[in-house]
């Protein structure tokens, strides 16, 4: 029998379909991955709005948003002096239960980064402990913005009504890629390059908020172009809340010890977040990193599977 | 597993059950209703939205200008 890839009788479409069936579960997580985007920008295809948190990084009220990212509520919240309880709870209640599931099956900015992945451009390898070390970025930045954003609603308890502006309404804003992409870049096309200004103009015209925001963009792209999910492993306050419960979480990845042939790794190649999978617990990796994205399982469907830990 | 496991999701559950019931008797929800633009009745109308979206835009002075200029 030939060797698959060495028959010159073979169609794409064969190549596609051996691709997919030895990512199986890759495949089915990038068709949910794009419903999933299509659903949350639901507007575009005449969804109404549901005014309810989601434990995604999305932001609050985007143009085309049927649902509010959950730590934009946080924020909002924070800042009218209430605490959120309604959108902790919810964060509680994913992250002990499926984990960091929706970060690998439903959120847009951890799509929009699995496509910046496959931009054929050198991957930088990071050792276990920087990963590691790095992921504390995350927690500073959660913790600043919380206490930030409570800080402004005490402040408005106390003074009565503040100026509405940046750091007193959605402090994370100012670096949020999910606002620079799903609401920054959208007005500054409907507003500025649409009605037909120049381009160098119009970017002239938007100010320095607009250049700081599309920096901060940049910078995020091209470094989770070099290290896949960059972004969601060191800097999203979203994954950091969800990674304090995820750990733990009742969803997870196993690994069985006598079908793993020690030392091959293939799994922790596979892995998006860098997860030192086969340093884990073979009962349910407890790790605040991983986002049950399956990756591992695809790569070795024999010792890897998805598991309960009840 | 160890039973720490348990103990944490089970903790995580409950708070989780409790925060939401505080978070719903609070009409938390009519708090994110109510800065949603959309949501104060006027529709898709273009200055309600540059006022609520400007916290990810910046103000006038020094972000995007207002849609109507
Ligand atoms: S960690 Fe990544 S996938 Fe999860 S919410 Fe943040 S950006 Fe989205
Ligand atoms: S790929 Fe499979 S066999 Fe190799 S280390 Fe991972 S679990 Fe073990
Ligand atoms: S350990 Fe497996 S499921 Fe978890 S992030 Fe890595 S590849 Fe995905």
């Amino acid at each position: 029998m030939a060797v698959a890839g060495s028959n010159p009788e073979r169609s794409v479409f064969q190549d596609w379909m051996t691709a997919i069936t030895r990512r199986r579960i890759r495949s089915i997580r990038l068709i949910t991955q794009l419903i999933m985007f299509v659903l949350v920008n639901g507007v575009i295809i005449g969804l109404s709005r549901v005014p309810f948190p989601a434990p995604i990084s999305f932001p609050a009220g985007s143009p085309f948003g049927t649902v509010w990212g959950g730590l934009d509520a946080i924020q909002f919240i924070l800042t009218r002096g209430q605490f959120p309880f309604l959108v902790f709870g919810l964060f509680f209640l994913t992250g002990a239960t499926v984990g960091k599931l929706f970060c690998g099956w439903a959120c847009p900015v951890g799509l929009w980064q699995d496509l910046l992945a496959i931009f054929p451009l050198k991957k930088t390898k990071i050792s276990k402990p920087d990963n590691k070390a790095f992921q504390d970025i995350s927690g500073f930045i959660l913790w600043f913005v919380v206490g930030w954003s409570a800080w402004i609603g005490f402040q408005r308890i106390d003074r009565g009504n503040l100026e509405e502006n940046f750091f007193t309404s959605i402090p994370y804003g100012f670096i949020d890629p999910a606002g620079t992409l799903f609401i920054t870049l959208w007005y500054a096309f409907t507003w500025k390059i649409l009605p037909g200004e120049n381009s160098f103009d119009a970017i002239d015209s938007m100010g320095t908020m607009f250049l700081w925001k599309m920096g901060a963009l940049l910078v995020i792209m091209f470094i989770s172009m070099k290290v896949p999910r960059a972004y969601c492993r060191w800097v999203c306050p979203t994954g950091a809340l969800l990674g304090y419960m995820s750990k733990n979480s009742i969803l997870t990845v196993k690994r069985d010890p006598l079908k793993c042939t020690d030392g091959c790794k293939a799994c922790e190649d596979a892995c998006p977040m860098g997860v030192p999978i086969t340093d884990e617990d073979p009962d349910g990796i407890a790790n605040s990193l991983c986002i049950n994205c399956g990756n591992c399982i695809d790569a070795c469907p024999e010792a890897m599977s998805f598991g309960f830990r009840l | 597993m160890s039973l720490d496991t348990r103990i944490n999701y089970i903790t995580f559950l409950l708070i989780g059950i409790i925060f939401l019931l505080v978070g719903n008797a609070l009409d938390e929800l009519s708090i994110i209703r109510d800065i949603n633009a959309f949501s104060t009745g006027t529709g898709d109308d273009l200055k309600l939205w540059y006022d609520f979206l400007r916290p990810f835009i910046g103000d006038s002075g020094n972000g995007l200008p207002p849609p109507w200029e």
